[in-house]
């Protein structure tokens, strides 16, 4: 693996940390199963192609407006829920395939080209920094002001709020909170988070595609997931840490695998080496660390 | 964290070293795809066959690193970082949205796409000709043109052509485009039936029956799916169902012309091997396939075409290369 392929690994990891402060977001705050984000995620992508391209947009304006447009989708689907009472996972289903009609109509395609026009990561190349240096330090840097950012607002009383009202609803109704207004502003914000991963990630991709959303809820819920299980906390600032550390793994995890093919892998069993990946972290934090100990064994009989 | 840490770095320190054990005279030459589909597995056969022709051969010159992104485009973004990481001697992208993340990642490295249907409209490059970038490659437009003369020789009253196709392809739009265009030189009118997921290419079908004369089924892996229940409806109500790639007629579709996908690999390939041998990218000039080939494919399907109401002259007998009985 070389360094510019750890760099590119850590760049789409920190954008898959957005998408996973998304899910941790509904999934564990609000306890609201969301699946908004498989439209939403290219939502942002088409948004913000089809401003820079068609718009002629500045692209860090058409980068914010996608996150704009994306908290909307996802205040569709929690209004869907909130006011219509359609079950939360029907609702998300139900936004995601608009969505897909959507953005068909928005890019006039299904694919709209990003090369050879100005986005966020050329301002950095016009300085004279090598892109595949910067993008993933910038990145960083944007992803973890969004976390520390998000971190102070479930602090506030609003996100103490929100808060209250995933984790009981009944309580914080009968505390004055309007659980309904809590799901429509949270989901939202877990959308907007989602749609500004997939302007940027359509920005470094090159292109936005109306199928670039296949696998984001899973990718998502599997970094929150092993992000918590390695670091398993109480506090926000934690679990917020997990949920980027769990992407960044998740696609390390996918990095790996795509070098595995001295092992006798087929380029087509890159998914099973991931999931497998992904399963032994599980396991091996699971059982303390007797998979480390494992590791410990076979060096020593060697 | 530390075990998967631990099983990271022995990956990445045995990739290295299996990276470090080949030759240092081997040429590296890096294929992807966004998915493994037939017709794009027959591509990369032809690829192989065309850097062979062209006298790099896979183990003996030349090593091949083949990755395949299962349909995912973050996949493929990393895939494209690590072709680039590894610094190859010529990278061949399969489709567009594979080509679009390797093109975005270099400026240095010669890419050679194929099976991107309209690469200006891709933004792959600017003009077919000459155009100075690290960037060339082969169109896998359909020949429409010459399939629809196929089709109004054997359907004499062919003024109503159904079109199936999932509007979220590229390449199902691109077919409309043309199709509508070529059918307006030839009297036929197109009707269009879109087919968003597999499971709605049926109804889509079906709305067509009693309209037109004959269906067009695009090369649209989404209703391609869903080809045999298309078929079934041709048979039950004697409605021709042609496709725009000659692999379906096997599947019971009564005629094509088509692109031979490994014809295509093939024009692909022999343009990456005069890379490998000294030209530059940016003075090639890229290749619409159907002009670059000579033999097309015509295949027809007699045992199906019978139950659809058709039959062959011997003239187009003559001319068939591939023949399902």
């Amino acid at each position: 693996m070389s360094l510019y392929e750890i760099l590119g690994t850590l760049e789409t990891g920190f954008i898959f940390g957005l998408v996973a402060l998304g899910a941790y977001l509904t999934f564990k705050i609000l306890d609201f199963p969301d699946l908004t984000v498989e439209g939403s995620f290219p939502l942002g992508a088409a948004v913000c192609a089809a401003l820079i391209v068609q718009g002629d947009w500045n692209p860090w304006a058409a980068t914010g407006f996608a996150a704009v447009v994306g908290f909307g989708a996802g205040y569709v689907t929690a209004y869907l829920n909130v006011r219509f009472n359609i079950l939360h996972i029907l609702a998300g289903i139900l936004v995601s395939i608009s969505l897909y009609s959507i953005n068909l109509r928005i890019m006039g395609g299904p694919n709209e080209p990003l090369l050879n026009v100005k986005t966020v990561f050329t301002a950095f190349e016009d300085l004279g920094y090598p892109g595949y240096m910067i993008n993933p330090a910038f990145l960083g840097i944007v992803v973890i002001a969004i976390k520390l950012a998000l971190d102070a607002f479930l602090a506030t009383g609003w996100g103490m709020s929100m808060r209250a009202a995933g984790a009981n609803p009944a309580m914080a109704e009968a505390n004055g909170i309007n659980v309904g207004k809590m799901k429509l502003y949270g989901v939202g914000l877990a959308n907007a988070l989602t749609a500004l991963a997939g302007a940027l990630f359509a920005q470094i991709f090159g292109a936005a595609d109306a199928y670039m959303g296949i696998g984001v809820i899973i990718v998502g819920l599997a970094s929150v997931i092993v992000g918590m299980s390695i670091l398993p906390s109480r506090t926000i600032f934690l679990a917020t840490t997990a949920c980027i550390l769990g992407a960044i793994l998740y696609r390390l995890a996918v990095a790996v695998a795509l070098n595995a093919d001295f092992l006798g892998l087929h380029a087509s069993d890159v998914q099973l080496v991931t999931a497998v990946l992904v399963m032994l972290a599980l396991i091996g934090q699971q059982s303390g660390s007797s998979l480390f100990k494992i590791f410990k064994k076979g060096k020593k009989n060697d | 964290m530390k075990n998967l840490t631990k099983i990271a770095m022995i990956g990445a320190l045995a990739s290295f070293a299996f990276s470090a054990a080949q030759a240092a005279d081997m040429k590296k030459v890096a294929i992807s795809t966004i998915v493994e589909v037939p017709a794009l597995l027959d591509t990369k056969k032809g690829i192989l066959e065309g850097l062979a022709e062209k006298g790099f051969v896979v183990g003996k010159n030349i090593t091949l690193d083949y990755q395949n992104a299962n349909g995912n485009m973050p996949t493929q973004q990393q895939i494209a970082k690590k072709f680039i990481g590894s610094n190859p001697d010529i990278i061949i992208p399969i489709t567009t949205p594979t080509a679009q993340a390797m093109v975005a990642g270099t400026k240095n490295i010669p890419i050679v796409f194929t099976a991107v249907t309209d690469p200006i409209k891709a933004k792959l490059i600017n003009t077919y000709k000459n155009n100075g970038t690290n960037v060339t490659g082969v169109s896998d437009a359909a020949p429409i043109g010459a399939q629809l003369d196929l089709y109004k020789e054997l359907v004499p009253g062919l003024k109503k052509i159904g079109f199936i196709y999932n509007p979220g392809l590229d390449n199902a739009l691109a077919a409309l485009a043309v199709i509508k265009e070529q059918g307006k030189m030839r009297g036929i009118s197109v009707m269009e039936s879109p087919a968003p997921t597999t499971n709605e290419v049926i109804l889509a079908t079906k709305k067509l029956v009693g309209k037109v004369e004959a269906i067009y089924v695009p090369n649209d892996t989404t209703v391609v799916s869903a080809l045999g229940a298309i078929v079934k409806i041709g048979q039950d109500v004697d409605l021709p169902v042609f496709t725009g790639e000659t692999g379906g007629v096997a599947k019971g579709a009564a005629a094509s012309i088509g692109l031979d996908y490994v014809e295509v690999g093939r024009v692909t390939g022999r343009m990456a091997g005069d890379i490998l041998n000294g030209a530059k990218p940016g003075t090639m000039n890229a290749i619409i396939a159907y002009e670059a080939v000579s033999k097309f494919k015509v295949a027809i399907n007699i045992g199906s075409a019978k139950k659809m109401g058709l039959t062959f002259s011997k003239s187009v007998m003559d001319r068939a290369t591939d023949i399902t009985k």
